[in-house]
């Protein structure tokens, strides 16, 4: 029987998979004591700093079994954000089996819930853990009962285990050998690998994380990627240990990596199949599908002449993250840059600051926007993802914006505050019902659009961190939309322009003029702000001018921190973009996105 | 401008009767450890006696150097001449509080060769006095001002502060008229600022007093500047006024020009044109390291160097060349824009502030990005 076992942990945020990860790792002594330190799987800064997992990462854990037999197990981490549910699944599909991690004192998250649906629909074992047993606030009995009642899972099947304190960690390791299903190992058929990641080496091109379906592969094969029909040489082969350690060959049931030259940062695709070259085969891994963004927005370097840097950074950072989409865009107060679709609005957020920890380009983001879709008076039907595209207001027959449907946990005490969010933000069709002791689940049908913004922000605020939320797309609706522009120092900046429904045109009009006048730092004239639709000004604000900007006295003493003081405002106002006569931070691009309902 | 191409020597006298509300320069109350002070900056300046081989000005400031008795005085600047070489036209200034001044103290000044003085007199109405937490009042100060332009040392300078809490425009109109009718060869206008960890400071965040509109503040700067310069003052730095070129401060603009300058004792500042360095604020420290304990201590790059130059230029009249403010520029046009502001002006191929670019020179200089 095969001694592999593949498998991977899901977790809500914060329920403690990463700890539970480095425990793995140290128990095996992949690393010593020493050398161990806290959340070795998250490695890049962005992840550590959220303590949430954006990108998913491999480790081959060697392991003695009690019964002293010696096992492989291959941990596949999963990213843990509702964004990325495309990567979850590919990841899932490269394991037999899964740790569905559950906090003690939480309980079941709705999170957990789409995790566990997702490894049902690929027939994964899962072994329910229950994590951080060694709280005060630890409600153990609770835990078992949602378990059991919300997940349909034996809870008696559940183990305990403290991932931080280290108690426990064992019989997980234990359970994994026992009760997850060995991978098969069918090495005489012809290689089907499964590609769950990639990650990009600058001299040696994509570095593929693969499962190996069946079959083996070996450096030297002439290697295809299916849903491109691309062939490659095979230069490497080899596992993830804490570091990347090269083998002769991997085979079937195998978690690795393979290196094969491929430079072409947008042939690697997540959930593509890779076979030999030789082979005839058409009939790839099932799953694979390109993946569908929700949410645009267009991208701009602020120096000059740099979008061929950006274009660069941009096709680097994509073969990590496939669910990118982007293509040339141009704007007439930001000049030349990318549209961008993104799976939500987290995904954004950190294409963004990887952009600039990694790639290191300072860029200008405009505010996200969905897809419309409008029906013209002459028939034809376009998608409008830039508001710049708007078309000709008398030329509209009717608008469509994608609704999708959320389904939002909380303790019933939020009820009514959570209701009201959801309707202000043009909810329809609510349903709820209770899903265990105190806890609703509310369903209800609401433009995304709406829920782009800072929905998820708030619904944390209002439910003090309780309420968790997922969607999924619905369908098309129709809709009185309309797009709003907004002019600084009268000046139409096309990059700022939403389209909104009409009855919240005025008030989210306001709002961006707020937000606006906030961010963009006075000047030596009066900035006026408007919002207008068509030729119609519908809010406006006004920045007034800067009256005085000086330091009475600068003598010897004063002379360095007045220097580190301009330097530091140098490194601000490389983030603000000129145009026509006014800077404008990049913060003030997102302004867009804050609201100041209460 | 006539430029003064030697180094200045400060020394910081940390000593003050009472420490004014507004006041974040470092003192300690007037105490026994005068002697130790003295000591140790005695011996901090034979540490230094290659700094260079001549000096051009003298500065006492503090503090509060008039709390010093003319013996004291002498003594250290006895030993500043025997250690330090300075120009025969050295200029000698020392900063003096009102009610330090009496006739014979300022003639024992002049006999220890001090050429230039600088009083405190801030305000000439007792309600700013009081407020500012000053150890005079109104009539002190004039009197005391009339003993130093009395004392024929014919280079007094004065320093005033407005925008104090509840002064209106008219108030500052009326200090103005009372420096003007006594003819100083020197005024200092000071916008007051409420810098942290001073009383002044805590009350403002305590909503105990306010600040003018910056409406008026701007108002006050501007009345400042016209009134002096109508009356025959050369507004030639941010906050200073001369009557000619002669009488402008030699040893500031040692600071504004970017000169080296050596600070002896607590807080005080050194610059060589490459490395700065700072002694630590704390008297018992300096005694005990005779100023070897610094406070900091940096090497500034050549582009650091130069975007110093490029501020504290921008903030005198003599500006700054125009060949390098375009070298720190990320676009040339900004010259345009700014002088389109009414900021700055070309002079003989320099880059030189209007009145209105000294009102916001900060703000002029952020337009100027360090180079990588």
């Amino acid at each position: 029987m095969s001694n592999i076992r593949n498998f991977s942990i899901v977790a809500h945020i914060d329920h403690g998979k990463s700890t539970l990860a480095d425990r793995f790792i140290q128990h095996v002594g992949l690393v010593s004591e020493r050398a161990f330190h806290d959340q070795l799987l998250d490695d890049m800064d962005l992840e550590r700093e959220r303590g949430i997992t954006i990108k998913s990462q491999t480790v081959r854990l060697p392991y003695r079994s009690r019964d002293g037999s010696e096992y492989i197990l291959n941990l596949i981490d999963t990213p843990g954000h509702v964004d990325f549910s495309y990567e979850v699944s590919r990841a899932l599909a490269a394991c037999e089996g899964i740790l569905l991690l559950v906090d003690a004192a939480q309980g079941v998250e709705a999170q957990t819930v789409a995790n566990l649906y997702a490894a049902l629909e690929h027939d994964l074992t899962i072994i329910p853990v229950i994590n951080k047993v060694d709280l005060d606030s630890a409600d153990v009995e609770r835990v078992r009962e949602e378990i059991e009642q919300e997940l349909g899972l034996d809870a008696s099947e559940a183990l305990l285990c403290s991932a931080k304190v280290g108690t426990g960690v064992e019989e997980v390791l234990e359970a994994i050998v026992e009760r997850i299903p060995p991978a098969g190992r069918d090495m005489e058929s012809s290689l089907k690998a499964l590609i769950f990641d990639a990650n990009y080496d600058p001299y040696r091109g994509s570095v593929i994380s693969c499962r190996i379906n069946r079959g083996s592969v070996r450096a030297g094969d002439e290697v295809k990627l299916m849903s491109i029909d691309s062939i490659h040489t095979v230069e490497e082969v080899g596992i993830f240990k804490l570091k990347m350690e090269e083998q002769k060959s991997l085979s079937a049931g195998e978690v690795g990596y393979i290196i094969a030259g491929i430079k072409n940062i947008s042939d690697t695709r997540i959930g593509d199949t890779i076979i030999l070259a030789s082979d005839q085969s058409t009939d790839p891994l099932p799953g694979f599908k390109e993946v569908k963004p929700m949410v645009f927005s267009s991208i701009y370097p602020i120096e000059r002449d740099t979008v061929g840097a950006l274009d660069d950074a941009i096709s680097r950072y994509k073969l990590n993250d496939a669910s990118l989409t982007y293509s040339r865009d141009s704007s007439a107060s930001l000049g030349q840059g990318f549209r961008c679709g993104f799976l939500g609005l987290l995904h954004l957020d950190i294409f963004q600051q990887r952009l600039e920890r990694e790639f290191d380009v300072s860029v200008i983001m405009t505010a996200p926007s969905v897809e419309y879709q409008f029906v013209l008076t002459d028939g034809e039907e376009i998608s409008v993802q830039n508001p710049q595209y708007y078309p000709n207001e008398n030329e509209i027959e009717r608008s469509l914006e994608p609704f999708v449907r959320a389904s939002i946990l909380i303790p019933d005490s939020y009820m009514g505050s959570v209701m009201k969010l959801c309707l202000g933000r043009r909810g329809v069709n609510p349903h709820y019902h209770y899903v265990g002791t105190g806890r609703m689940e509310v369903m209800i049908d609401m433009p995304l659009a709406e829920i782009i913004y800072d929905f998820y922000d708030r619904l944390k605020s209002i439910t003090r961190g309780y309420g968790t939320f997922d969607y999924e797309f619905l369908e098309y609706r129709e809709e009185n939309l309309v797009k709003v522009d907004f002019l600084v120092n009268k000046e139409k900046v096309d990059a700022l322009s939403i389209i909104v429904h009409r009855d919240r045109a005025r008030q989210r009009g306001l709002e961006v003029c707020e937000g606006l006048k906030k961010e963009i730092p006075k000047h030596m004239f009066k900035i006026p702000i408007q919002a207008a639709i068509g030729n119609n000004v519908i809010a406006r604000k006004t920045i007034s001018a800067l009256r005085k900007d000086v330091t009475a006295k600068c003598y010897g003493g004063d002379v360095t921190r007045k220097r580190k003081l301009l330097e530091k405002q140098a490194e601000g106002k490389k983030r603000m973009k000129m145009v026509g006569k006014v800077m404008i931070p990049q913060s003030a691009f997102v302004s867009v996105l804050k609201t100041n309902e209460d | 401008m006539k430029t003064d191409d030697l180094p200045g020597l400060y020394i910081h006298v940390p000593f003050c009767r009472e420490k004014c509300r507004y006041c974040d320069f470092f003192s300690v109350p007037v105490s026994g450890q005068l002697e130790q002070w003295k000591e140790a900056l005695l011996r901090e300046a034979g540490q230094h006696h290659d700094f260079a081989p001549q000096f051009g000005s003298l500065y006492l400031g503090g503090g509060t150097p008039s709390t010093l008795p003319l013996d004291a005085l002498g003594e250290i600047t006895g030993c500043m001449r025997e250690l330090y070489e300075f120009r025969e036209d050295a200029e000698v200034t020392i900063e003096i509080n009102p009610e330090d001044v009496s006739g014979d103290y300022i003639d024992g000044l002049i006999d220890l060769g001090f050429n230039r003085l600088s009083l405190g007199v801030q305000s000439f109405r007792d309600e700013d006095l009081l407020l500012l937490g000053r150890g005079h009042d109104a009539a002190r100060a004039e009197n005391a001002l009339e003993i130093c332009l009395e004392s024929g040392i014919d280079n007094v300078s004065i320093d005033l502060i407005y925008a104090i809490c509840y002064q209106s425009p008219k108030n500052w109109q009326y200090n103005l008229g009372r420096a003007l009718s006594f003819q100083p060869q020197h005024i200092s206008c000071y916008e007051l600022t409420f810098k942290e960890n001073t009383e002044l400071y805590e009350m403002y965040r305590n909503g105990e007093v306010l600040s003018p509109p910056e409406e008026t503040q701007r108002d006050m700067f501007i009345d400042a500047s016209r009134t002096l310069t109508e009356n025959g003052y050369w507004h030639y730095e941010v906050s200073s006024y001369s009557l000619g070129e002669k009488r402008m401060s030699r040893h500031n603009s040692i600071y504004w020009k970017h000169f080296p300058y050596l600070g002896l004792g607590p807080s005080a500042h050194s610059f060589d044109g490459r490395m700065r360095w700072w002694n630590c604020s704390c008297l018992d420290e300096y005694i005990n390291s005779a100023g070897a304990e610094k406070g900091g201590l940096e090497e500034l790059s050549f582009g650091a160097l130069e975007m110093e130059e490029i501020f504290l230029g921008l903030r005198t009249a003599e500006g700054i060349d125009l060949e390098l403010a375009k070298r720190y520029l990320s676009d040339e046009k900004l010259i345009e824009v700014l002088i389109g502001y009414g900021l700055l002006n070309i002079e003989k191929g320099r880059l030189v502030p209007t009145r209105k670019g000294y009102l916001f020179s900060d703000y002029v200089a952020t337009f100027f990005r360090p180079q990588a």
